[in-house]
C-alpha cells in the first residue's frame, strides 16, 4: 500500500516533472506514476531546449518557479541567442543539452523532493464519482486514492512506432506504450484524435567526417535561462551543418513507397513545421537541397543527432540515404529514425487551467493536449500543478491571458481553438509579441512565482529591484538632454540642437554604448540593466500603441459568456459559428472572437443577445 | 406594405379576406382578397398579398407583403388597421436589422442595404448595389491578402532564422507594401465620389447682391425634380432644397436667402455666409452681366473658397445684346458659363459643368469602378493606410522585422474590420504552404 496522496501525476516527461515539482513545492503529497523511473526527463527528440518562442516559454516558466531553465543552464553544452540581428522581442535563447546529464539532473531533482513518491507502473484508468476524480488504477491492480490527477501522455497513449513496413506498439523506440488508459478516458466521454511525429536516426560521431562540414559555435556571451542559476553555462560544444543533395533526393524518391508515411500505414496528422525528409522532398521538390544540423548528444558520447532528417523509411534505406550526404559518406546509424503515432485529446476539452471541463480535478497537460515540444509541455505542466493545488486549497484559479505571457497564448489557443495538428509555439502566434520578451519574463511573471512560494524571497527582491532600476533609469533618460554635436560629433548648426538621451536611443542606428559616456550614472549600471533600458526605450512608442490594443482586447475578454449559453436557440448565428460555439463553449466574448469560423457579424449577434440576457 | 415577425400569420388572417386563409397558404404565393376591418366590418381596399414564410424571406421571419392600389390615404388606413390588430410600426431600418440579426446578411451588406433604402436617386442606387454584390468586400479582401502575404514573409524571416529561405522573397516586400498602399489610397479617394453619390452634392450659390442667385436657385428648383425630405422631422431651411440633377442628388443653398436682407454692400455679409461655403462641395459664383467690372467680381468670388471648385457664371444674357456678350467673353477665362436664370438658356451647360466638377475623372458612368461609400469603411481604410506607411518607413529605416510586422498586422486588422477578421492562423497557413520549414 502507498502513502496517501493529494495529487497523482501520470507521466515523468517534461510536463509531468513541472506539474509534480510545483505541486510538491506548494506542499502537496504527490505520486508520480511513470513506466520507467530511469527515463524521467528523457528528451525523446532533439537534444536541445529553447529556440524561437520556446526560449520565451522557458523564461516564463522559470519566472513562475519551474525547473526547465535551471536544468538546461546546468546541463547545456552549447548556448546561443537566436535572431540577434532582429529586435529584442524576437531574440530567443537556445541551448544544446547533454541528453544524459539533463535526464539525470531531472531524475535527481524529483528524487530529492520529499513530497514526491515515484511509482513505476502504468495507469490504466481514472476513477471518478459524481463528476469528480477519486483515484487512479494501476496495471498492477492497485488503486491510488487521490483528490486530483494530472495526466500527461507524451507519445505513449496507444503509441505505435513505424520504421518502413515494420510497425509495433511502443511509446519510444525501446519502450512500451500506455494501453488502456486512452480507451477508458474515451469511455468517460473524452474525444480523442490521432497525431504523428517523427525523429531522425542517430549517428555514430566517430564515423562522421567533420572536417568537410561548416562548424557552428556557441555565443561568446549569453544570458542564462534561469534567474536562479548560479554557475555559468558550459559552452564548449559545436554543431555542424551539412546539406542533402539531388542524389539524396532521387534515392529517397525512388524508395518513397517504402516509407511508412507514404505507404498509407499512418493516419495520424503530423506537424507541418517539422516535416519528415520524405515530406520535404515530395512537397518542395523544387528545392535543390535541405539543410541538416548535426547536433552533439552530449559531452560524454559520440552520438550525433542529424536535425532535419526525421524519417520513417526502412533502416537500410535510411542508411543509404544518409551516406549520400557530404561528411556522412561512411556514417553508421546507432538508432534508426522512426515515426510515432499516438492518441491525444482535443484540447477544447480543457479550460485555460488545463483542468478538463468534463471531470472535476482531472488535468490534461502536455502532448496529450496535442502540443509538441518540451517547452510547450513543461509550460502547461506548471500551470496544471499550480492549479491542482489551488483547487485543493479552495483558492482562485491561476490563468494568464494572451497579453501577459506566451503561456497565456498557448493555453488560450488550446482551450479556445483546439487543434487538429501538433501545436508548436511561434512568436507570430502572439499578438502582443513586443511586450512578451525573454528579457522581461521576470518582470511580467515573477510576482506569481513568489506568491505561490515557488520563487524565493531573495530572488524575488533582487529581480523586482532590477526591474525598478530599469524603469526609473529609462524615465530619467527622457529628461537628460545632450547636444546632438556632443553625441554624434556633429559640428554643423544642427549639432547645437539638444535632444534627450532617450530620443537618441530611439534612433535606429544608436546603441546604448554610443551614448553612455555622456552620462556617468548610466555607464555605471550593470550590463543587464543597461540592456533592459535600451529595449524599454527603443520600444516605448510601439508598446504604448500596443497597450491600447491590449485594453480593447481585455474589454472583450471580460465580457463573460455563461457555460449554459443557449447557442442553439439563437437566431442570427451562422450554422458553422453555432456548431463551433456550442462545442468549444468559450468563456468570454474575446475567446469567442478568436474561434475560426466565427465572424465579427456573429460576435455582434452574440453581443446583442448577451445584452438582452443581461436585461432580463 | 410589409408585415414581418412571429405574429405575422395571425395578424394577416385577421384583416385579409380572400379565397385562401393566408396563414395556411404556401410560401411565395400571391393571393387576391379584401382588407376588412374586423371591428367595423368596413371594406378598406382590394389587395394582393404575397406570403414569404421563414426562413425564405428577407428578414428570415414570416412575412406578408400587401400591395394596395389605393391612395396614400388608404395605405395609412391599412397601417393603422394592422397596428390595431397587433402589429407595430417598424423602426427605421428594422427589417435590415432583423435580417442581420437572423444571419441573412453580414455587416457590410447590412450597411449597403441601409444605404440602398435611403438612396434617392439612380446613381446612388448603383453604388449601393455594387457594395451589396460584395464588390467592396472582394476588393478589400484581396488587398488584405496582399498584406498578409508580406506579413507571412516577414514572420517566416522572424520565426525561422535558421531556415534557408530565398532572399528573393524578401526583395519584393517593400514594393508589394507600397503597391498595396497606393491601392488603399485610391479606394479612399473613391470615397469622395461615393459620398457625393450617396449623400448628394452640396452646392452653394454665391455672388454680389442682385446677380441673380435666387433666380437661378428658383429656376433649378422649378425645372428639376424636387426631392422631399424622406425622414420626418428634418425640416429644411427655405434657402436650401434638394433636387435631382441628371440623376445626381444635389442640395442647393441659396446664400442670398440668408444674406441679402443684411447690408448688401458690406463685405461682412459675405463673411457671414462662410458656414454655407465651408459645408459646400462646389460653389456657383454668379455675377450680373450688366454690371461693371465683371472680371474683377468673378476674380473676387474665386477667392472666397480657394480650396474648392467655384464654377463662375455670368447671368442675365437674355437682356444683353450679342456684341456685348462677345466683348465680355473675350475678356473672361474660357470656363465661365453664360446663362439666363430667367429663360434657362445656358443652364444645361452649367449642369454638365457641375457634374464634371463633382467627378473630375469623368467616371460617373463607369460601372466597373469599385467605390466605397461608408464612413466606417473610409475610416478603417485611412487607419490602414497610415499604419501601412509606418510599416514601410520602419522597413526602410532598417528597424527590426518584428516592428514592421507590428505595423503591418495593425494595417491588415483595419482591413479585416471591413470584411472579416484576422487570425494568426492565416499567416501560419501561408508560411507552411509556401516554404519548406522545419528541421
Amino acid at each position: 500500500m502507498f502513502g496517501s496522496f493529494d495529487i497523482v501525476v501520470v507521466g515523468g516527461g517534461h510536463a509531468g516533472i513541472e506539474a509534480a515539482l510545483a505541486a510538491a513545492r506548494m506542499g502537496c503529497a504527490v505520486a508520480l506514476v511513470t513506466l520507467r523511473e530511469d527515463r524521467i526527463g528523457q528528451m525523446s527528440c532533439n537534444p536541445a531546449i529553447g529556440g524561437l518562442a520556446k526560449g520565451q516559454l522557458v523564461k516564463e516558466l522559470d519566472a513562475l518557479g519551474g525547473e526547465m531553465g535551471l536544468a538546461i543552464d546546468r546541463t547545456g553544452i552549447q548556448f546561443r541567442m537566436l535572431n540577434l540581428s532582429k529586435g529584442p522581442a524576437v531574440w530567443s535563447s537556445r541551448a544544446q543539452a547533454d541528453r544524459i546529464a539533463y535526464r539525470d539532473y531531472m531524475r535527481q531533482t524529483i528524487r530529492d523532493n520529499e513530497n514526491i513518491e515515484v511509482i513505476e507502473d502504468a495507469v490504466v484508468s481514472v476513477g471518478t464519482s459524481g463528476g469528480s476524480v477519486r483515484s487512479v488504477e494501476l496495471a498492477g491492480g492497485k488503486t491510488i486514492p487521490c483528490r486530483a490527477v494530472v495526466l500527461t501522455g507524451g507519445t505513449f497513449l496507444n503509441g505505435i512506432i513505424h520504421i518502413g513496413a515494420d510497425s509495433r506498439a511502443a511509446g519510444r523506440i525501446d519502450e512500451e506504450p500506455s494501453l488502456g488508459l486512452s480507451d477508458q478516458l474515451q469511455s468517460l466521454g473524452f474525444k480523442a484524435g490521432r497525431l504523428k511525429t517523427g525523429t531522425p536516426p542517430r549517428l555514430d560521431g566517430k564515423t562522421v567526417d567533420f572536417n568537410v562540414l561548416d562548424e557552428q559555435f556557441g555565443d561568446k556571451t549569453f544570458p542564462l535561462f534561469s534567474v536562479r542559476s548560479t554557475a555559468p553555462g558550459n559552452n564548449t560544444a559545436s554543431c555542424w551543418i551539412t546539406y542533402t543533395n539531388e542524389t539524396t533526393h532521387s534515392f529517397i524518391r525512388d524508395n518513397i513507397h517504402r516509407s511508412a508515411l507514404y505507404s498509407g500505414r499512418i493516419r495520424g496528422i503530423g506537424p507541418r513545421y517539422c516535416p519528415s525528409i520524405e515530406d520535404k522532398i515530395v512537397r518542395f521538390s523544387d528545392k535543390p537541397r535541405h539543410q541538416l544540423f548535426l547536433e552533439p548528444e552530449g559531452n560524454g558520447t559520440d552520438e550525433v543527432y542529424p536535425n532535419g532528417f526525421a524519417t520513417s523509411l526502412p533502416e537500410d534505406i535510411q542508411l543509404r540515404a544518409i551516406r549520400t550526404i557530404p561528411g556522412l559518406e561512411s556514417a553508421e546509424i546507432t538508432v534508426p529514425g522512426y515515426a510515432v503515432e499516438y492518441d491525444f485529446f482535443f484540447p477544447h476539452q480543457i479550460r485555460p487551467t488545463t483542468e478538463t471541463k468534463l471531470i472535476d480535478g482531472l488535468y490534461f497537460t502536455g502532448q496529450i493536449n496535442g502540443t509538441s515540444g518540451y517547452e510547450e509541455a513543461a509550460a502547461q505542466g506548471i500551470i496544471s500543478g499550480i492549479n491542482a493545488v489551488l483547487k485543493l486549497r479552495g483558492q482562485p484559479e491561476f490563468t494568464l491571458d494572451r497579453s501577459e505571457a506566451y503561456i497565456g497564448v498557448l493555453l488560450d489557443d488550446l482551450a479556445t481553438k483546439s487543434t487538429e495538428e501538433p501545436y508548436r509555439m511561434f512568436t507570430s502566434r502572439a499578438e502582443y509579441r513586443l511586450a512578451l520578451r525573454e528579457d522581461n519574463a521576470a518582470e511580467r511573471l515573477i510576482e506569481h512565482g513568489f506568491r505561490f512560494g515557488l520563487i524565493s524571497g531573495y530572488i524575488y527582491d533582487r529581480e523586482t529591484a532590477r526591474v525598478q532600476m530599469v524603469r526609473e533609469e529609462s524615465k530619467r533618460l527622457e529628461s537628460v538632454f545632450v547636444s546632438v554635436g556632443q553625441l554624434f560629433d556633429d559640428r554643423s548648426e544642427n549639432g547645437r540642437r539638444k535632444i534627450s538621451m532617450a530620443t537618441a536611443l530611439r534612433m535606429p542606428s544608436t546603441k546604448l554604448a554610443d551614448i553612455e559616456k555622456h552620462d556617468s550614472q548610466l555607464s555605471a549600471l550593470p550590463a543587464e540593466v543597461k540592456q533592459g533600458i535600451q529595449i524599454r526605450i527603443m520600444y516605448s512608442g510601439y508598446l504604448k500603441q500596443q497597450e491600447r490594443e491590449i485594453e480593447r482586447f481585455r474589454k472583450l475578454e471580460h465580457r463573460a459568456i455563461p457555460d449554459s449559453f443557449p447557442y442553439d436557440d439563437l437566431t442570427g448565428l451562422k450554422t458553422e459559428a453555432k456548431e463551433k460555439l456550442s462545442r468549444l463553449k468559450p468563456g468570454s466574448l474575446g475567446q469567442a472572437s478568436r474561434i475560426s469560423g466565427v465572424s465579427p457579424g456573429d460576435i455582434s449577434v452574440l453581443m446583442v443577445h448577451l445584452k438582452r440576457l443581461a436585461a432580463i | 406594405m410589409r408585415l414581418s415577425g412571429p405574429e405575422t400569420r395571425a395578424i394577416a388572417d385577421r384583416v385579409f379576406d380572400g379565397s385562401t386563409l393566408l396563414s395556411t397558404a404556401a410560401t411565395h404565393t400571391a393571393h387576391y382578397g379584401k382588407i376588412i376591418d374586423p371591428e367595423s366590418g368596413i371594406h378598406l381596399d382590394d389587395v394582393i398579398a404575397v406570403t414569404m414564410w421563414e426562413p425564405r424571406s428577407y428578414t428570415r421571419e414570416d412575412t406578408v407583403e400587401f400591395s394596395t392600389h389605393g391612395s396614400p390615404f388608404i395605405s395609412i388606413q391599412l397601417v393603422e388597421l394592422l397596428v390595431r390588430c397587433g402589429a407595430r410600426l417598424a423602426e427605421p431600418g428594422e427589417f435590415t436589422l432583423r435580417a442581420f440579426l437572423n444571419g441573412r446578411i453580414d455587416l457590410s451588406q447590412a450597411e449597403a442595404i441601409a444605404d440602398l433604402i435611403s438612396a434617392d436617386t439612380q446613381l446612388s442606387h448603383r453604388v449601393a448595389m455594387s457594395q451589396l454584390e460584395g464588390r467592396v468586400s472582394e476588393h478589400v479582401n484581396s488587398l488584405r491578402d496582399n498584406l498578409l502575404q508580406s506579413l507571412a514573409l516577414i514572420e517566416t524571416y522572424t520565426d525561422f532564422p535558421e531556415e534557408e529561405i530565398a532572399r528573393s522573397h524578401f526583395y519584393q516586400i517593400e514594393s508589394s507594401m507600397a503597391a498595396a498602399c497606393e491601392e488603399i489610397e485610391s479606394l479612399i479617394e473613391s470615397f469622395e465620389c461615393g459620398r457625393i453619390l450617396k449623400d448628394g452634392l452640396v452646392i452653394a450659390i454665391v455672388g454680389p447682391p442682385n446677380a441673380g442667385k435666387s433666380s437661378l436657385f428658383n429656376y433649378l428648383l422649378d425645372h428639376e425634380r424636387t426631392i422631399v425630405a424622406s425622414q420626418p422631422g428634418t425640416t429644411r431651411d427655405s434657402v436650401s432644397e434638394t433636387v435631382s440633377i441628371d440623376g445626381l442628388m444635389v442640395e442647393l443653398i441659396d446664400t442670398a436667402g440668408i444674406h441679402d436682407t443684411l447690408d448688401p454692400i458690406d463685405r461682412a455679409a459675405v463673411e457671414r455666409s462662410r458656414s454655407e461655403i465651408i459645408g459646400a462641395d462646389v460653389l456657383i459664383g454668379i455675377v450680373d452681366g450688366l454690371s461693371d467690372n465683371v472680371d474683377e467680381q468673378l476674380r473676387e468670388i474665386s477667392t472666397l473658397a480657394p480650396d474648392k471648385t467655384t464654377i463662375r457664371v455670368l447671368n442675365k444674357i437674355d437682356v444683353m445684346d450679342d456684341d456685348k456678350i462677345e466683348a465680355i467673353r473675350s475678356l473672361l477665362p474660357d470656363d465661365v458659363q453664360y446663362i439666363s436664370a430667367v429663360t434657362g438658356e445656358g443652364t444645361d451647360a452649367l449642369k454638365r459643368a457641375l457634374i464634371r466638377h463633382a467627378f473630375p475623372d469623368g467616371k460617373l458612368s463607369d460601372k466597373g469602378e469599385v467605390r466605397i461609400s461608408s464612413v466606417r469603411h473610409r475610416d478603417a481604410l485611412s487607419r490602414s493606410r497610415s499604419q501601412l506607411r509606418s510599416a514601410i518607413d520602419t522597413l526602410r529605416e532598417g528597424r527590426g522585422p518584428e516592428l514592421v510586422a507590428f505595423e503591418l498586422r495593425l494595417a491588415a486588422d483595419q482591413l479585416g474590420l471591413i470584411v472579416g477578421k484576422l487570425t494568426p492562423d492565416d499567416i501560419l497557413d501561408q508560411i507552411f504552404s509556401r516554404f519548406c520549414i522545419g528541421k
